[in-house]
């Protein structure tokens, strides 16, 4: 594992890759109904090889599995069929090495921002100098330094949801789950937390598994994309996003990021014809 | 810091309440302070002077309805010169130990049928039986079994407060946000962590809405089994001041019946505010 308190401020192709590769291979999804109901299968076959250090983001019509592939991931759900590693581990429950970002911050209402954060790492009996300076350092580059005292009420919902990102990073996870972080808040917030998490992914970066609605985010943050297609939910294709990095605010009115952002929309709108026919 | 806060409003895209002050708290603006003291004391004298020309009329016979004045002598001796701190005392103490006991039994049997499917099964049905006869109908049995003394009274109270605390306490473990308990597991809590973190602070914010319902049925509890049988307590002086056809103390007992009510409830909303966060959450 990589010394944890270097900043790199390098792009991550120059330094040593940090974060695991994931391999899925053959994993497929089919959830019992209680009640007698048909099984739904949410999920069929997925092969997908992530590089060590990617940012992936998954995105596709709701209900086509996404979420059951990152439960999946995430060590939450058994899968069916197939098997899923994260570097030499085969996935079989949840693992600390994994950090997940929920849609909903998840947040304990009756503990101080702090107190969250370093929740995990109490649990894990982790809670040592190492871990409070890695949070120290989260808190100051999130610009939440100033309100660790306070309880997650007391923040908008973008802070709530940059606390619990500091949170999920505070481990120092080799992995990086978010299902749809960021649509709950408003376009203004989500754009500056899209930032925000490119900053933080280039301080210290992991492989990041990304679930989203919107498009353009999934173009502006990620290395490839993943589209999903539903009934039966399907990895269908995979986009390369050979946009330069750093990225800025300024991309999102590039031409190439723009033609991304058509090619794959184009991609969901034509197989979400070619399901329903 | 100024700056760089300003920035964060504007990525935040919401107004943050400023460090330090309570500034969420300030901005509900209901009526005044006068007018919330004004008029509830306003609508009393209202009554009381109702009361009292009703009853200078001759409206209605005094062994319903005595005068004020009559009422507030009753008081005066009871409560001024002290005739009835003893009553007070007693129904009091029945009624805290009561309360006492009916919230850790409310809180252990809302934490076993929570945790255990079998044991709900089992029992779930028998508890809810007990709830809906009245239980104030025991009390003569109670009395025949335990005495005079304060044992029965305590044991109906008891009866009578542990029900909203259990059924709180079983809401408040059991009805755990699904994605706060997704996130436990995700970092690898046991079952104790997901206690310790989520339950137990999650019952708290359920149990403590219950507890003025518990307090004043404790209360109710212990004064109707006083009126059963008690040499001591204001259920004991209801009973025998009305022997004596004495309405006034009657009334008189009965304020102070009210007061002590409305006084544990806004103990318990004291309490509530005092307590930090980590212990009664909001
Ligand atoms: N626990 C469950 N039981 C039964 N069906 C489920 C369950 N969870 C998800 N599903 C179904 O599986 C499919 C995929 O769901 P999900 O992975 O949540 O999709 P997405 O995140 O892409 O919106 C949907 O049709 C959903 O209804
Ligand atoms: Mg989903």
């Amino acid at each position: 594992m990589s010394s944890v308190m270097t900043t790199h401020d390098a792009p991550p192709a120059t330094t040593p890759p940090t974060g695991r590769a994931i391999v899925l291979d053959g994993v497929s999804k089919t959830y019992d109904v209680k009640g007698g109901g048909a099984p739904v299968t949410a999920l069929t076959s997925v092969d997908l090889t992530l590089r060590a250090g990617e940012f992936f983001s998954l995105v596709g019509p709701s209900g086509c599995g996404k979420s059951t592939l990152l439960n999946v991931v995430a060590g939450l759900l058994d899968a069916s069929t197939g098997q899923t590693r994260i570097g030499d581990r085969t996935v079989s429950g949840p693992d600390r090495a994994t950090g997940i970002v929920f849609q909903k911050a998840t947040l304990l209402t009756w503990l101080t921002i702090e107190e969250n954060v370093l929740l995990p790492s109490k649990i894990a009996k982790r809670l040592d100098d190492e871990t409070r300076a890695r949070a120290d350092h989260l808190f100051e580059l999130a610009g939440l330094a100033d309100f660790r005292k306070r309880y997650p009420s007391e923040l908008s919902g973008g802070m709530q949801q940059r606390a619990s990102i500091v949170r999920a990073l505070v481990g120092d996870p080799d992995v990086l789950l978010m299902d749809e972080p960021f649509s709950a808040l408003d376009e203004f917030t989500r754009e500056g937390l899209n930032d925000e998490l490119m900053r933080l992914w280039t301080d210290s970066p992991k492989t990041v598994v990304f679930i989203t609605h919107n498009i353009a985010e999934a173009v502006y943050l990620s290395d490839r994309v993943g589209v999903m297609t539903s009934r039966p939910g399907t990895l269908k294709e995979i986009v390369d996003v050979p946009l330069a990095r750093p990225r800025g605010p300024e991309l999102r009115s590039d031409e190439h990021f723009y033609e991304l952002v058509s090619r794959i929309r184009g991609l969901i709108g034509h197989h979400h014809e070619g399901t329903n026919r | 810091m100024t700056a760089t806060m300003l920035d964060r409003d504007i990525s935040a895209g919401t107004a943050l309440p400023q460090p330090g002050g309570r500034a969420t708290r300030k901005q509900r603006k209901g009526p005044s302070l006068g007018l919330r003291i004004g008029l509830p004391l306003l609508v009393g004298v209202v009554l009381v002077g109702a009361w009292e020309l009703v009853t200078r009329r001759d409206m209605v016979s005094p062994l319903l309805l005595p005068a004020p004045a009559d009422v507030w002598s009753a008081l005066d001796a009871g409560i001024i010169q002290g005739l009835w701190w003893g009553d007070i005392r007693v129904t009091l103490t029945e009624m805290v130990i009561g309360f006492g006991i009916g919230v850790v039994a409310g809180l252990l049997l809302g934490a076993l049928f929570a945790y255990s499917a079998i044991s709900r099964i089992a029992f779930y049905p028998y508890i809810i039986a007990l709830q809906s006869f009245p239980k104030i109908a025991v009390a003569p049995l109670l009395v025949v079994a335990l005495g005079y003394g304060m044992s029965p009274k305590i044991a109906v109270a008891a009866s009578l407060a542990y029900f909203p605390v259990m059924t709180a306490a079983i809401a408040g473990f059991t009805e755990i946000d699904k994605d706060e308990h997704n996130f436990m597991r995700s970092i690898g809590a046991s079952r104790w962590h997901e206690m310790r973190y989520l339950r137990m602070p999650n019952a708290m914010s359920y149990l403590f809405p219950s507890l003025d319902v518990a307090l004043i049925v404790a209360l109710l509890g212990a004064v109707a089994a006083e009126l059963v049988g008690a040499r001591e307590g204001l259920g004991y002086v209801l009973v025998e001041r009305q022997a004596f056809g004495d309405t006034p103390a009657i009334f008189a007992a009965l304020v102070v019946l009210a007061a002590i009510g409305v006084v544990l409830q806004a103990l318990v909303v004291l309490l509530r505010r005092v307590l930090p966060r980590s212990v009664v959450p909001r």
